[in-house]
């Protein structure tokens, strides 16, 4: 039977674009029906982080399958393990080594995130400290289970009008 | 109240127009018109415009006031509408966040600013009140309308429905309104029932589906406008005019909306309500069709003023793409439409009945109907306009184009908007202008973008304005000529503006050199033909007109775009619509992707999520820009005064490009 892959790879992206979009949209939605069963004063801020780090948890086990402490690129696999989660979710992501040599940068060019944001109503910072707790309780957990000095820093946020998003890894020893 | 003398007026006027051309060129348009107690020296009309130039508390301000009192000149005693006002505390009715307010005495003030500053232009002053319904709760996180009917766009706030005292309420906020406006001194009191405002969801099916006497056949959905003229009226007493704008079509078919023949209903009951003048209106925000973008032919829409004319007796006006005086005129002589209305042509020309009336046609800086003023609009951002960069700077002394204080010989190197407009200011400020082009023709990325297949050509209108009014400013055009850092120490220019645009390149790949490779341009101007199956690398405005283009033609176009959608560049009301047509004969888009190599016959598209995808293509055609940067650092060692403009700077849109030059022409 004759089939046209160009068509069925396209079919294909188009609906995982749409099963993104759906996953993204779901976030906002639960939050706000999170938000309208919680208790009264809780704050949307702290009601996202928790979600993040739960989130994180999950991400990290992920990860250990993935990764090996002695590996010579430890820090290098762990950020390549990012991009592909961002990527996994629409963002444009990629990886490169800093200058120092236990420094990686992760680099956002884009990403959906934060125009869903503006959609429901969320504030952006929320866009950004989330992500942020979401990638610290990564770093946290792969720190526990492999025994490593991993720091990560956000630098550069798109929620905060910054053109991309900017992200460094180090790790001692 | 208004303490016009209307005889006295109008015979100003009238002795003024004798001694014009323009009043034997379009004898239509110069003659008065008295409608109730009102006499209106001519026929034309600056319909409402919300600016966003006012404070988000609804207070007029110097900047409204500066740009209305440019309109009201240029009217030459004509009818100046200011824009729809909101009418409750709450701001339920306030769709724009610089809105103005009639809903207190407390706004009467600024309101008569407004009116004082047209009557002293010798013009009548309208005002608008405008609740605006679905579109409204600018401010607010709903809005409300006859029925909680979800919107179609993201934009709009989700709708409450009103109550009967709610409904009862608003009416008697109408009223207030109106007397608010005859004691800040305005002439006529106008209603707006279009577009999607409240009065037009009371009037649609598609929106109201009350089952009270609100809702219901037609003549229960107009009882809301009804019972508002009644009450206006009861208000403004039995002198002063009362107008509205009505919907002739909704173009709503695919939601159930109201049917021509109804909405000729709501124009009898509108007239039998106390209606004094009927302005003909057609779409709706939420409507999935053309109405003012440049795919619609000037004058198309006069069709609905002539079936108004057969359902009312009062006057009629009309706006919606009637952009040029012989077509007002000619519609007016023959009975279709008795006022000429216009929105954007006067935002673009403040001054355009003048120059009608002067003769002065080659003067008129034509509206390019780019829709910039109400992209701005919808992102809470004061308007502006592509071709009148003056836009929101009339109160500002320092945007006037004011004589030089020292005369300096300028080389403006670049016939592209941005080039021109910096010539024509400099020039008209009395410096020695000379521009230089190397093609022969100019226009720069205009000359491509006014091939685009739907009425694009009309983009180019701005170009001829442009270079007439720098042949009458005196400046010297050098065409076929390119500049070298040896013509620059030949000249000896006191300044050289690079005005150079933008260079289409094709970035490095494997196989970017193969022949079937070829620039936008190329294909644009019909030097290259390309296959059936094309793909467009790059998908900014080049690349998506360009892609139209090609679709016309019955080509198969893929559009690589890094951006998460083609067109972001492209304004709001365009690129939706381009995209359908692109879609419709077989089009593609990978968004969050780039070529990553290209081979006989396909190309290997990186899209999004790292995936590679296989595209059969016989043509690629690259619409990527980088800015023509060659000659700046040599101008900058041969010359003190050195200014690089327009895509040279950054490849942006047309209305960047002009804004750029108009700015540093006033600089040098
Ligand atoms: C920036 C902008 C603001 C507008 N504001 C109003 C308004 O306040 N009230 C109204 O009834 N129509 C408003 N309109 C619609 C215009 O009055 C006019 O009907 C429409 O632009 C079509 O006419 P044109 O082709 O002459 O521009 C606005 C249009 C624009 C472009
Ligand atoms: S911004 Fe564009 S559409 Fe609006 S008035 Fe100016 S030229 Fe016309």
């Amino acid at each position: 039977m004759s089939f046209n892959p160009e068509e069925e790879l396209r079919r294909l992206l188009a609906r995982f674009d749409l099963l993104a979009g759906i996953v993204r949209a779901t976030w906002y939605e639960w939050r706000q029906a999170a938000l309208e069963f919680a208790r009264p004063g809780t704050k949307p801020l702290d009601l996202v982080l928790r979600a993040w780090e739960i989130v994180g948890h999950d991400t990290a086990m992920s990860y250990f399958m993935a990764l090996r402490k002695n590996s010579p690129t430890f820090l290098e696999d762990l950020a390549n393990l990012i991009v592909m989660s961002s990527r996994a979710m629409g963002e444009d992501a990629f990886a490169y080594k800093g200058e120092n040599p236990n420094e990686v940068f992760v680099q956002w060019n884009e990403c959906p995130w934060p125009e869903f944001a503006r959609r429901y109503k969320a504030d952006m910072e929320e866009d950004v400290l989330g992500c942020d707790r979401w990638f610290q309780t990564v770093i946290e957990d792969v720190n526990k289970h492999f025994g490593t000095k991993i720091k990560l820093e956000t630098l550069k946020a798109i929620p905060r009008g910054d053109p991309i998003c900017l992200r460094r890894l180090t790790m001692e020893g | 109240m208004s303490t016009v003398n209307y005889d006295e007026l109008v015979s100003k006027w009238q002795e003024y127009y004798k001694q014009q051309p323009g009043s034997r060129m379009f004898p239509h348009l110069f003659k008065p018109i008295t409608i109730r107690k009102v006499k209106i020296p001519n026929r034309i009309k600056y319909a409402a415009t919300e600016d966003n130039f006012n404070t988000h508390d609804g207070f007029v301000t110097d900047k409204d006031v500066a740009y209305i009192r440019e309109r009201a000149r240029g009217l030459v005693g004509g009818i100046c509408t200011i824009q729809g006002v909101y009418m409750d505390p709450k701001g339920e009715g306030k769709g724009y966040v610089g809105q103005a307010a009639a809903w207190d005495d407390k706004f009467i003030p600024g309101l008569k600013r407004l009116a004082d500053v047209i009557h002293e232009e010798g013009a009548i002053a309208n005002i608008q009140l405008m609740h605006c319904g679905r579109v409204g709760g600018v401010e607010l996180d709903y809005c409300v309308g006859p029925s909680d009917v979800p919107q179609r766009l993201r934009v709009l706030k989700p709708v409450k429905e009103m109550s009967k005292e709610e409904i009862k309420t608003s009416i008697k906020q109408h009223a207030e309104a109106a007397r608010r406006g005859l004691e800040a001194g305005y002439d006529i009191i106008e209603i707006s029932g279009i577009v999607g405002y409240l009065i037009s969801n009371f009037l649609s099916s598609y929106t109201n589906k009350r089952t009270d006497e609100y809702g219901g056949d037609i003549e229960n959905r107009c009882r809301y406008m009804v019972e508002v003229i009644e009450a206006v009226r009861d208000v403004v007493g039995k002198d002063v005019p009362i107008f509205i704008r009505l919907c002739a079509e909704e173009l709503l078919d695919e939601m159930g909306g109201n049917t021509p023949e109804e909405c000729m209903v709501t124009y009898r009951m509108a007239e039998k309500a106390g209606v004094d003048c009927i302005s003909v209106t057609q779409g709706w925000q939420e409507s999935l069709h053309s109405v003012i973008t440049r795919d619609i032919p000037q004058g198309h829409w006069l069709y609905n003023a002539k079936r108004a004319k057969q359902h009312v007796k009062v006057p009629i006006s009309q706006a919606y793409r009637l952009f040029k005086p012989e077509m007002a005129d000619k519609a007016i002589g023959e009975g279709i439409i008795d006022i000429w209305e216009m929105c954007r042509p006067m935002i673009a020309d403040p001054e355009l009945p003048k120059k009608a009336l002067e003769g002065r046609l080659e003067d008129i800086r034509y509206c390019i109907a780019c829709n910039l003023c109400l992209a701005r609009l919808f992102r809470d951002a004061p308007i502006t306009c592509a071709v009148n960069p003056l836009v929101g700077h009339e109160w500002d002394e320092r945007w006037k184009v004011k004589p030089a204080e020292k005369k300096k010989k300028v080389m403006v190197v670049g016939g592209g908007p941005a080039g021109l407009q910096c010539a024509l200011v400099a020039a008209q400020r009395g410096h020695e202008v000379h521009l230089y082009e190397m093609r022969n023709v100019l226009g720069g990325q205009v000359v491509y973008a006014s091939k685009g297949p739907y009425g694009e050509d009309e983009l180019y209108g701005i170009i001829e304005w442009l270079k007439r009014q720098c042949d009458k400013a005196g400046v010297k055009f050098h065409m076929n000529t390119y500049v070298t850092p040896e013509l620059i120490e030949t000249e000896k220019p006191d300044v050289v503006v690079i005005a150079t645009g933008a260079k289409f390149v094709v970035p490095k790949v494997p196989g970017s050199d193969l022949p079937h490779v070829v620039l936008a341009p190329d294909v644009l101007e019909g030097r290259v033909e390309t296959g059936d199956r094309v793909v467009m690398w790059g998908g900014r405005g080049d690349g998506v007109v360009a892609a139209l283009y090609l679709a016309t033609k019955g080509k198969k176009v893929t559009i690589i775009t890094k951006d998460r959608k083609p067109g972001v560049d492209v304004n709001p009301s365009y690129i939706w619509r381009y995209m359908l047509k692109i879609s419709q004969t077989g089009g593609k888009v990978y968004r969050f992707a780039d070529v990553e190599s290209i081979e006989e016959g396909r190309v290997i598209v990186k899209g999004a999520y790292g995936v590679r995808i296989p595209v059969p293509a016989d043509t690629v055609v690259v619409s990527m820009r980088e800015p023509r940067t060659e000659l700046v650092e040599a101008a900058k060692k041969l010359c003190g005064e050195v200014h690089v403009i327009g895509d040279a700077l950054v490849p942006r849109r047309l209305h960047n490009a002009i804004h750029d030059g108009y700015r540093i022409g006033l600089r040098i």
